[in-house]
C-alpha cells in the first residue's frame, strides 16, 4: 500500500503521516487499499483524502489473500487479512467439504488431502458495499474531527473526500483533482 | 445545472442510529454529495436527485425514527454559522429543538402504522386565514409567559 501525506506545515504533515499509518494498521484495511493520499492545509482550511481501493475487483483468489504451504497430509492456509477470513473459510468448506477443512487459529486453516495449487485458485467473494464502508470508516477516522463538512466523490474503486469547517469551495475540488492525478494540490 | 438542495436529517432521540452512522452510510453510497455531521443527525447537500437517493438510504437505517426537512442554507454557510456570528444559538435552533423533542411520539405512531396496528385517517383541512386578533392574543400570551 502506498501512503503519501503532504501539507504546507511540516509538523502537521509528520503528525498526519503517523495518524494515517495507525488508523490504517488498526482498521486491518491495508490489504484493501492500494493507494492513499492525504493533503492538509489548515490555513484554507481544508483536508483532502484520496483513496484507491480494491473494491471493484469483487473476487480475489486465495493466492492473493493468504500464504499457502504444503504440509504433511494437506495444505496450511494463513490469511493475511482478517477481513476475508470468514468468506475464505466458507469458500473452502464449499469446495473441499466441511470435514476436510479445519480452522486451527483465527487466521489459519488446514485443508486435509488438498494440493496447494487447488487451494490457491479458490476465489473469495468480497462484498463491494462492505469494502466501501470499511474504506469510508478509515477516511473518516483520518479526517480532523472539526472538519465536519465533507464532500464525497466516488469513482470505480476510488473515493475522494474534501473536508472543511466551511462550505466546500470549488478551488478545493480542483485541488482534490490535482492530488488524485499525483500533482501538487 | 441541476438544482442544489440541502436537507436536515434528524434522528429521533429514541433511535439507536447515531449521527456518525449517518455520515458513514452516506459516504459509502455512490453519490457525490456534501454531508455534515451534526448533534441531531446530519445535513445533506448536493444535486436534488443525488440527495434524494442518499436520504432514502439514510431513512432506511431506521424508517420510523429518521426524519428529513428542507433547509435554506448549505452546510457551514457563514450567514448562519455560529462561529461567524459570535456564538449563541443558530437561527432556527429553538424551532428545531422543540420539533426534535416531539419526534419519539411521531415515531411511535409511524411504527404502529408500519405494523398495521393503526390505520391512516383522512382529515379534511379547511384553509382559512388566521384572525389577526387571535394572533395578537397568542403573541401576547407567549410574551407574558416569557417574562
Amino acid at each position: 500500500m502506498k501512503l503519501e501525506v503532504s501539507s504546507p506545515d511540516p509538523i502537521g504533515e509528520a503528525a498526519y503521516q503517523r495518524i494515517a499509518e495507525i488508523v490504517i494498521a488498526e482498521s486491518g484495511a491495508s490489504g484493501l487499499i492500494d493507494e492513499m493520499k492525504v493533503y492538509i492545509d489548515t490555513e484554507e482550511p481544508v483536508t483532502i483524502v484520496y483513496v484507491k481501493y480494491r473494491g471493484a475487483e469483487r473476487r480475489r483468489t486465495l493466492k492473493e489473500l493468504a500464504t499457502i504451504e504444503a504440509e504433511e497430509g494437506g495444505v496450511r492456509v494463513a490469511m493475511e487479512d482478517e477481513l476475508f477470513a470468514v468468506e475464505a473459510l466458507r469458500e473452502l468448506w464449499r469446495v473441499f467439504g466441511r470435514s476436510a477443512v479445519e480452522q486451527i487459529s483465527r487466521l489459519e486453516f488446514f485443508v486435509y488431502g488438498a494440493k496447494p495449487e487447488d487451494v490457491e485458485k479458490v476465489e473469495v467473494q468480497v462484498a463491494p458495499v462492505a469494502i466501501e464502508e470499511i474504506v469510508g470508516e478509515v477516511v473518516h477516522q483520518i479526517l480532523p474531527e472539526g472538519f465536519r463538512v465533507r464532500k464525497f466523490m466516488h469513482g470505480q474503486g476510488m473515493l475522494t473526500v474534501v473536508a472543511s469547517e466551511d462550505p466546500i469551495q470549488s478551488k478545493w475540488l480542483e485541488m482534490a483533482e490535482r492530488l488524485a492525478k499525483g500533482e501538487t494540490p | 445545472m441541476t438544482e442544489a438542495v440541502t436537507y436536515y436529517v434528524m434522528i429521533s432521540p429514541d433511535s439507536s442510529v447515531t449521527p456518525k452512522m449517518l455520515v458513514h452510510r452516506a459516504s459509502s453510497l455512490p453519490y457525490d454529495v456534501v454531508v455534515k455531521e451534526t448533534c441531531y443527525g446530519a445535513l445533506v447537500h448536493g444535486e436534488r436527485e443525488k440527495v434524494e437517493k442518499v436520504l432514502e438510504e439514510l431513512r432506511a437505517l431506521d424508517p420510523p425514527r429518521i426524519f428529513v426537512k428542507l433547509r435554506g442554507f448549505p452546510p457551514g454557510d457563514p450567514r448562519i454559522c455560529r462561529a461567524k456570528r459570535g456564538g449563541g444559538p443558530r437561527m432556527g435552533y429553538h424551532q428545531q429543538s422543540v420539533e426534535r423533542e416531539k419526534l419519539p411520539y411521531v415515531a411511535a405512531a409511524l411504527e404502529k402504522l408500519m405494523k398495521g396496528e393503526l390505520k391512516p385517517v383522512e382529515v379534511a383541512v379547511k384553509k382559512k386565514a388566521v384572525d389577526v386578533k387571535a394572533l395578537e392574543k397568542i403573541a401576547q400570551k407567549v410574551l407574558e409567559g416569557s417574562k
